[in-house]
Order: C-alpha cells, then sequence, then structure tokens
C-alpha cells in the first residue's frame, strides 16, 4: 500500500511542528523519517497513523483519503519507542489483542487466532515465550513483541516510533538486520523514525530529512550523501566542515588563494564550501597550493583525525590521515580537495 | 620510598556511609519518633478497646442491642454504599481527563478537586444547608415537591460525597500521568473502541491504585463527622451516623457503650491501614506507575 502525504501543516497552540511537509512513499518501501529532536519527525509519523490530525493537507493511503479516518480504520500497525506493551496480559494475549477486539463477525476463530500468534512469535523468534508477561523480557524482547502485535492485524501499512531508541548499541545493529529482514519476507510498507543518521542510511530504501517541520531531502542513501540539497542535510549526514568563500569568474577564492577545484553552480558571489573529512587528501608535502599547519591529531577506527589550521582565511579543516602517513602537531601541510559541495551563503 | 607508617584509620570510620549519623543520633531520634506515635496514635487506639471492653464482653455487645446504635450502623453503611461508588466514578472520570488529555480549564479543575481538603467540613455541610434547607435556595421547590434533603439521607450523602470526593482522584491523576497514553494509543491503533480500550488496557493498569483510592474514600466516609453533623439533624433511629452515635452516647455518659460503637470504626480504620500496607508491599510497583511495562 502506497502512502502519500500532501501539504501537512500541524501546530500545536501557535508553535508549528509541521509547515508543510508533502512525501510519496511507494508500495513495500521501508522509508526513515530522520531528523534531530523537534523536526517534527514523530509528528509526521503519527499524522500517518491517524494519533495526530493534521491542522492541514491531507494523508492517503493507495490513493485514498485517510485524513478523515480514525486511528482504529485505518488498518495500521504502530510500534511504540516504549514498546507499549499491556503489562498485565501475557505476551500471547498482547499479539493476539487486535484479533480479540474485533467484531464478532470478522474475529478468527480461537485455534485461527492462535495459530496466527504462534506464527507471528516464530517470526520474532520468540517461539515459547508466548507465557511470559513483558516484565520478564528483556528490551529487545519487548521490542519484538511490539512487533509482532502490530504485524497480527494485517496492517496496510507499518510504522514504528524510534523502534530501537531504548536500546543499547549492540542490540540495536541485530535488531536493525532483523527488521530489514522481516521487512523483506513480509513485505509491508514500513516508516520508521530515527535520529541516529547510520541507522537510518543502513536499513532504509530512502531517507526523508527533517528539519524545522519541513523536508529537507528524500532520497536514497546514496542521493543525500553525494547530493545534498542543502546545507543543513550535508551536515547532518556526516562530519562536514564549511569553509566561506568567494566565487569569481568560475573560480572559488579562499582568502584570496584560489582552490583547484570545479564547482557545478560557480554563481558569482558569497558562498560556502563543504566538505567532509573523506573528501580532503593530503598532498606529498606540496604546499603551494592550500595549506595550513596540524594543530591536533586523533586516533579514530579507520585511521587518524587531523585538525588543520589553514593559512587562508584562518579556518580550521579536519581531515582523514591514514595511519603509516607520518605526522605530527605542529607540522605544516598541503591539502587537496577531491570534492566539496557549494552552497549559497 | 619512606617507610613512614600511616595512622590505622579510626575503626569506627570504618563500613559505615558517610550520610549516616552516630549511633547515637539515629538512637535518640528512632526513640523521639516511636514514643511521639506511642502517644499520639497507639496510645488512643489502645484507650478506644480497653474502654470498650471495661465492662466485659457482654457489656460490649449489648451495646450493638440498642435499636439506634443498628440504625446508625445501617445508616453508615448505606451511606458509605451510595456515596463511595459515586465518587468512584467522579473520581475516575476526572483523574481520566486530567492524566489524558489537555483542555482549558484543567488547572482549575485540579484546584477544585482538592478543595474538600482545604474547606472545613463543618463550612460543607453548611453550604448544603443554605441551598436545601427550609430557608434555603431550593427550598422551598423542594418542600412544594415534597422532597426532603436536609436532616435526611439524601443530605448526608450529598455532604459525605463532597467530602470524600479527592481520594479516589488524588491517588489516580499521578498514577494516569505517569503511564501516559501510549498504552491506549496502541489499544485503539489495534483497532480497540475507546470503550473497549479503557476496559481492557486503562482500568487493569490503574485497577490497584483505584482499590487503594476506594479503600481510603471508603474509610473516610464512614468516618466522617463535621459535615454530617450539619446536615443530619441528629435524629435518633433516623439521621444518626455511627460517629455521631459514638458523640451522643458520650455526652451521655454511656461511655461503655460510646467505645463500643467507637471499636467499630477503630477497627475499621485498622483493616484500612492493612490492606494499605498489603497492597503496597505485593503491588508497589503498579501503586506508584513505575511498574515494568
Amino acid at each position: 500500500m502506497d502512502i502519500r502525504v500532501a501539504g501537512i501543516v500541524k501546530d500545536y497552540d501557535g508553535t508549528a511542528a509541521l509547515r508543510g511537509v508533502s512525501l510519496d512513499i511507494r508500495t513495500g518501501e521501508l522509508v526513515a523519517l530522520l531528523g534531530p529532536s523537534g523536526s517534527g519527525k514523530t509528528t509526521l509519523l503519527r499524522v500517518i497513523a491517524g494519533l495526530e490530525i493534521p491542522s492541514e493537507g491531507h494523508v492517503l493511503f493507495g490513493g485514498e483519503d485517510a485524513t478523515g479516518l480514525s486511528v482504529q480504520q485505518r488498518r495500521v500497525g504502530f510500534v511504540f519507542q516504549h514498546y507499549a506493551l499491556f503489562r498485565h496480559m501475557s505476551v500471547f494475549d498482547n499479539v493476539a489483542y487486535g484479533l480479540n477486539v474485533r467484531r464478532r463477525a470478522e474475529r478468527p476463530a480461537r485455534d485461527a487466532i492462535r495459530r496466527r500468534v504462534l506464527d507471528l512469535l516464530d517470526l520474532v523468534q520468540l517461539s515459547g515465550l508466548e507465557n511470559r508477561y513483558p516484565a520478564q523480557l528483556s528490551g529487545g524482547q519487548r521490542q519484538r513483541v511490539a512487533l509482532a502485535r502490530a504485524l497480527a492485524v494485517e496492517p496496510r501499512v507499518l510504522l514504528l516510533d524510534e523502534p530501537f531508541g531504548a536500546l543499547d548499541a549492540k542490540v540495536r545493529r541485530e535488531l536493525r538486520r532483523w527488521l530489514r529482514d522481516i521487512h523483506d519476507r513480509t513485505g509491508h510498507t514500513t516508516v520508521f523514525v530515527t535520529h541516529d543518521q547510520d541507522e537510518a542510511l543502513e536499513l532504509a530504501d530512502r531517507v526523508a530529512i527533517l528539519n524545522d517541520g519541513r523536508l529537507e531531502q528524500i532520497g536514497t542513501a546514496d542521493e543525500v550523501y553525494d547530493h545534498p540539497a542543502s546545507p543543513f542535510v550535508m551536515s547532518f549526514v556526516g562530519d562536514t566542515a564549511r569553509l566561506p568563500v568567494e566565487v569569481r569568474e568560475g573560480r572559488v577564492l579562499l582568502g584570496g588563494t584560489a582552490l583547484d577545484i570545479e564547482v557545478a553552480a560557480a554563481d558569482a558571489g558569497g558562498g560556502a564550501l563543504y566538505l567532509r573529512p573523506t573528501d580532503v587528501v593530503l598532498t606529498n608535502g606540496d604546499c603551494s597550493g592550500l595549506a595550513g599547519r596540524v594543530t591536533s591529531l586523533r586516533r579514530t577506527a579507520n585511521g587518524r583525525r587531523a585538525e588543520v589550521r589553514l593559512d587562508a582565511g584562518g579556518n580550521v579543516l579536519e581531515v582523514e590521515v591514514p595511519t603509516q602517513r607520518p605526522l605530527q602537531v605542529g607540522d605544516r601541510i598541503g591539502l587537496h580537495i577531491l570534492k566539496a559541495r557549494l552552497f549559497p551563503a | 620510598m619512606s617507610d613512614t607508617v600511616l595512622p590505622a584509620p579510626a575503626r569506627e570510620g570504618r563500613g559505615r556511609r558517610v550520610t549516616t549519623e552516630g549511633a547515637g543520633a539515629r538512637l535518640a531520634l528512632a526513640l523521639a519518633a516511636l514514643s511521639f506515635l506511642a502517644l499520639f496514635l497507639v496510645l488512643p487506639l489502645v484507650v478506644v478497646f480497653v474502654e470498650a471492653f471495661k465492662g466485659g464482653i457482654g457489656t460490649y455487645l449489648s451495646a450493638f442491642d440498642d435499636p439506634d446504635a443498628q440504625a446508625a450502623i445501617r445508616l453508615t453503611l448505606t451511606v458509605a454504599a451510595i456515596a463511595v461508588p459515586l465518587n468512584l466514578v467522579f473520581g475516575v472520570a476526572a483523574a481520566w481527563a486530567i492524566a489524558k488529555f489537555a483542555f482549558a480549564g484543567k488547572s482549575l479543575l485540579v484546584t477544585l478537586i482538592d478543595l474538600p481538603f482545604s474547606v472545613s467540613p463543618v463550612v460543607s455541610g453548611l453550604v448544603y444547608v443554605l441551598l436545601f434547607g427550609a430557608q434555603g435556595l431550593f427550598g422551598p421547590f423542594l418542600k412544594a415537591h415534597g422532597i426532603e434533603v436536609i436532616f435526611a439521607l439524601p443530605g448526608i450523602v450529598l455532604a459525605t460525597v463532597f467530602v470524600t470526593f479527592p481520594f479516589v482522584a488524588r491517588e489516580l491523576i499521578p498514577l494516569m500521568q505517569e503511564q501516559g497514553t501510549a498504552d491506549e494509543e496502541a489499544a485503539l491503533s489495534l483497532g480497540a473502541s475507546g470503550l473497549r480500550t479503557f476496559l481492557t488496557v486503562t482500568l487493569p493498569n490503574i485497577r490497584w491504585g483505584l482499590f487503594y483510592g476506594v479503600l481510603l474514600c471508603n474509610a473516610r466516609a464512614m468516618g466522617e463527622f463535621g459535615a454530617v453533623s450539619v446536615v443530619s439533624g441528629h435524629i435518633r433511629g433516623l439521621t444518626n451516623t455511627m460517629p455521631l452515635h459514638v458523640e451522643i452516647l458520650y455526652n451521655e455518659y454511656n461511655f461503655i457503650a460510646a467505645f463500643a460503637v467507637a471499636s467499630l470504626l477503630a477497627l475499621l480504620a485498622l483493616v484500612t491501614l492493612a490492606a494499605k500496607s498489603v497492597l503496597e508491599w505485593r503491588y508497589g510497583d503498579a501503586l506508584s506507575g513505575r511498574g515494568a511495562h
């Protein structure tokens, strides 16, 4: 079931949480809503679910307007950040809840419910735990019960609010892979909210990046990494340095020095150059171009991070340096920019 | 390295937490607290039972042969049987509204819920006399239709409902606020109706807190003196509740009977206390709302 979100505005007593968000999600797609806290990503997910009523705009499921439908009528599977399992019910009763509350005419027979619940517990790898209570489960297990409960009602779309937010790093990584696997097997159109860019980019087919109630960009990991639509997207998906530059006659000038790069949108005037630590390499001793002095060195997982104070303009740039390259604080080095993005100031 | 031997640390400084006072201070504080409790809480309670059984078990029981005493007990039970269920419903409704919804006038409602605690019971009784009494606002209307409120059961119930209103709501509001609305949202998203959600999710989540609130509400409803005294008219065998009956007997120097009836009220307090302790010990997490999800 595809989802279309059109011009959603949501006000809370005069403060705008969403300022006109439009978004298309294709059938079977796994989409992440990514953004800093307060960006409106959870509000957007709740609007899609019908847990919040938008001030303006429409939500369409499969081309059909669902804006006026209640949360019960929308048939969405919603997984809450803190699981929201019913603590007085066993795992089995939690998963069966959505089937048991159906009207008699639509309710499956007792043993059909039982079979479905056990199948789902098998799918989320919790077979044998159906008689436990939520308090007797670990965080990761509770999250999987919550997912099985949401899947039990055969939802048209699956919505997850920070599904791994309350779990420790190792369990997060395991569940991430496992969720991707479940998604590929069941084929549900899935939207999940996260503030963790690694999680979003690793797990999702496409990532929608929100900032201050607006959609900044939606695209694949490659698109948002390599063609960020805005400085915000560029700096949100990874470490970024910003260099204020001037553009004259198609050349980029940093503090008067011409940089050896080509920029696509070479508008004359001011602007800012955004680059990542891996977009810059050290030259072999040639300091005639961009150059600076190393002010600090840090070990990272794959190499070293050098902070370089540039001669031109005095800006500080972070550079990824291979471990085998000898380098010390105070060294003067030349730099070569492999690629960078220019945004108007 | 020097060979200087460090002096051994003072022995009494070992193995105790920095926040703990010395043995003398601890003993003094504990004694002060315990003797205060003994003097002002335990001793009066003991006196009630000692006085009640002064003339032996036979005299004690004969106090309940008095038809007026039986009428007082019946009336108290009747009033509690009406007032407590009413406040159960009001309390749940108020707590539900305050904890789960945002609306204009919410803080006013919270203040109003506390009003019966801050108003003297005598005043709350007088208010009903002024409203429903013979010279009151609705007096002529009630008289014309032959409805008795003041000096009758309806007035006593009204006064009791007013005085005991906060107990259930006060107990539930923090609990429901702590639990939030995620469980209800989960139930709704799974297709449950509002009523179904309330019955299968909200109510089980608050059941122990609710039970505790009802227990306190009931204890107060049976024991209320001030407000009921103003509206009851003290008609023996008709509008006397147990606390009022105790007062009448006491004023008539019928001490044994007075303490015998009082012992029933004291017993109620003890049962409430015991039930409260059991609940807190067994379901402490559920009562505080910090229960694991």
